[in-house]
C-alpha cells in the first residue's frame, strides 16, 4: 500500500514538473534576466517542492506555492549575484527630457525590453508578477511578504525608470558607450 | 486608470520569455526530483558548453524504487496533440547527442538539424520515442520521458543483420553534460528479421529489452515498414496488444516490462495479416530486468 501511494505521489509530481517547468522557467528568466541562473533556480525550486510534495499536492494551488519558492530563491540570491557581477544595475540620468506625450509614443515592447534588463531584480519581480503572471497588487504583496503600498510604490518607480530609458538607445548612454569602447 | 506603459510592458515580457529555447525546458524536465527520497546525490557541476546553463544541479536518487512508466498507453497519442512534448523531446535528444553521442554514432544529429533527420515520432502519454535516420541502413532511437533521455544507435550491413548498438542515458542528472553518469543500462538486442511476403508488405523487425538506470525495464521494437504497410499491432506473450506507430516507412512500438512480442498483425492496403515473429527477433529478457546479457552492447558512461 505504501509503495502504491509513493508511486502515485511520484506520478503526480512528475506531471506537475511537466506542466509547470515551462512557466516557472520563463518567470525565473524574466526576474533574473539570465537563462543559466533561471535554470538553476527552477531546479532548486522543484527540488524544494519535491521534498514537501505530500503537503504541496494537497494545496489548492501547488503552482502558486512553487512560484513563491521560486521568487524567494531569486530575490534571496539577487544580492549575492550582484556582488559577484561586474555589471550591477546601472543607474543613469536621461540626457534630455521630453514631454509625457513624446514618452508615451516611444513606449513599445522593443524599447522596453533592454530597459527591463537594467531594473533591479526586486522591481523586475514586481513587474513580472503583475504583468506576466497577472497577479493583483494584493496577491503580489502577499507573495513578496510586503504591503500593497510597497507594491504600488515599487511599480511606480519601475515605470519611471522604464520611461526614462526610452529616451535613447541604451548603447548610446554614456556609461555603456564608455564600457563598449574599452 | 490603466497606465500607458502596461500593455507594451506585457508584450515586452511575453516576447522576452518566448526566447527561451525548448532545450532549456527539456533539460529541466529531464532532472529527477522524486519526492521524499532518502538520499541526495552530490550536486553535479555542468559546464557552460552546448548551452547547458545548469551549474549546480541537485538531483534525487530513486532510493531503490522502480517507478512504472506512468501514463503509458498501448495506443500512440496523436503527435499533433503533443507538439510541445515532441519539440521538447527532440530538443533533449539533439542536446544529448551533441554532448554525449553514443559510441559508434554514425552521423551525430546537430542542433541545426543536419545529419540524421527524424523519421518517426511516437508519443505515449508523457513518453516520446523519436527515430532518426540518415537515409542509409543506420538509425538512432531516442526515448525521452519526464526524467530521462535514452539514445540508442544501430547500424546494419545488410538486410536482416544487426551489427551494433549502444546506449547512452541522460537521467537523474542536472544536465546533459553528466549524461549517463555511473549507471549502466542493460541493452539486450535481437536480430533484425523480415516479416511478410514481399518487401512492400514487410516489416523489418528489430527488438531490444532495455532497462533504465532506475531499474525500470521496457521493451522496444522498431524497424522499417514496406510501402504498403499502413499499420501494425503487436501481440505480446502476456496477451497484451500494443498498437505500433507507423510513419514514413518506419514503424515502432514499446511497452513497459520484459514481455516479448510473438505476433504482428500487419495492415496493408490489401488487408490485415497475422505474422509470427521468429523467436530470434528478440532475445530473452535480461535476468531480473537489468544487467548485461550475452551479445548485448552496453555503454555505461563514466
Amino acid at each position: 500500500m505504501a509503495g502504491a501511494r509513493r508511486e502515485r505521489a511520484i506520478e503526480q509530481f512528475e506531471r506537475f514538473v511537466t506542466e509547470t517547468s515551462d512557466r516557472l522557467l520563463r518567470t525565473a528568466y524574466l526576474v533574473v534576466w539570465d537563462l543559466g541562473e533561471a535554470e538553476d533556480l527552477v531546479q532548486d525550486c522543484l527540488s524544494k517542492v519535491a521534498r514537501r510534495w505530500p503537503r504541496v499536492r494537497a494545496m489548492d494551488q501547488p503552482y502558486a506555492y512553487a512560484r513563491r519558492v521560486l521568487i524567494n530563491l531569486a530575490l534571496d540570491g539577487a544580492v549575492r549575484r550582484s556582488r559577484r557581477r561586474e555589471e550591477v544595475a546601472i543607474e543613469y540620468e536621461p540626457v534630455d527630457r521630453r514631454s509625457e506625450a513624446d514618452l508615451r509614443q516611444v513606449e513599445d515592447a522593443a524599447t522596453l525590453t533592454p530597459a527591463l534588463g537594467q531594473l533591479p531584480p526586486r522591481q523586475r519581480a514586481v513587474l513580472v508578477l503583475r504583468y506576466f503572471e497577472d497577479l493583483t497588487e494584493e496577491q503580489t504583496a502577499a507573495l513578496l511578504g510586503c504591503s500593497v503600498g510597497t507594491v504600488k510604490a515599487t511599480t511606480s518607480h519601475a515605470f519611471s525608470k522604464l520611461r526614462l530609458s526610452d529616451l535613447r538607445p541604451l548603447s548610446e548612454l554614456p556609461l555603456l558607450k564608455e564600457r563598449n569602447s574599452r | 486608470m490603466i497606465d500607458q506603459i502596461e500593455n507594451p510592458l506585457r508584450e515586452a515580457l511575453r516576447q522576452h520569455a518566448s526566447q527561451i529555447p525548448d532545450a532549456a525546458i527539456a533539460r529541466l524536465r529531464s532532472v529527477e526530483y522524486h519526492p521524499r527520497s532518502a538520499r541526495w546525490r552530490t550536486p553535479v557541476g555542468v559546464g557552460a558548453g552546448a548551452g547547458a546553463a545548469a551549474t549546480a544541479a541537485t538531483v534525487l536518487l530513486l532510493g531503490g524504487s522502480q517507478p512504472a512508466f506512468a501514463g503509458w498507453s498501448a495506443t500512440p497519442t496523436p503527435t499533433a496533440a503533443s507538439s510541445s512534448q515532441v519539440s521538447a523531446a527532440q530538443a533533449a535528444c539533439q542536446a544529448h547527442l551533441a554532448a554525449a553521442p553514443p559510441a559508434g554514432a554514425l552521423t551525430p544529429i546537430t542542433a541545426t538539424g543536419q545529419g540524421m533527420a527524424p523519421v518517426l515520432t511516437d508519443v505515449r502519454g508523457p513518453y516520446t520515442v523519436a527515430i532518426y535516420a540518415d537515409g542509409s541502413s543506420s538509425s538512432m532511437t531516442c526515448f525521452t520521458g519526464p526524467s530521462f533521455t535514452v539514445v540508442s544507435n544501430r547500424s546494419s550491413t545488410g538486410q536482416g543483420t544487426s551489427v551494433g548498438g549502444s546506449v547512452s542515458v541522460a537521467g537523474g542528472s542536472g544536465g546533459i553534460a553528466s549524461a549517463g553518469k555511473s549507471n549502466a543500462t542493460s541493452f539486450s538486442e535481437g536480430k533484425s528479421v523480415a516479416v511478410g511476403t514481399a518487401p512492400a508488405d514487410q516489416l523489418q523487425v528489430y527488438g531490444a529489452h532495455l532497462t533504465l538506470p532506475n531499474g525500470s525495464a521496457y521493451t522496444l521494437i522498431e524497424g522499417q515498414a514496406g510501402s504498403d504497410v499502413t499499420g501494425a499491432t503487436l501481440v505480446l506473450d502476456n496477451g497484451q496488444r500494443v498498437e505500433a506507430r507507423t510513419q514514413g516507412g518506419w514503424f515502432e512500438g514499446w511497452w513497459p516490462g520484459t514481455a516479448t512480442a510473438v505476433t504482428a498483425e500487419v495492415t496493408t492496403t490489401g488487408g490485415t495479416v497475422t505474422e509470427q515473429l521468429p523467436a530470434w527477433t528478440m532475445p530473452p529478457a535480461p535476468p531480473g530486468g537489468s544487467g548485461d546479457s550475452p551479445g548485448s552492447a552496453v555503454k555505461g558512461e563514466a
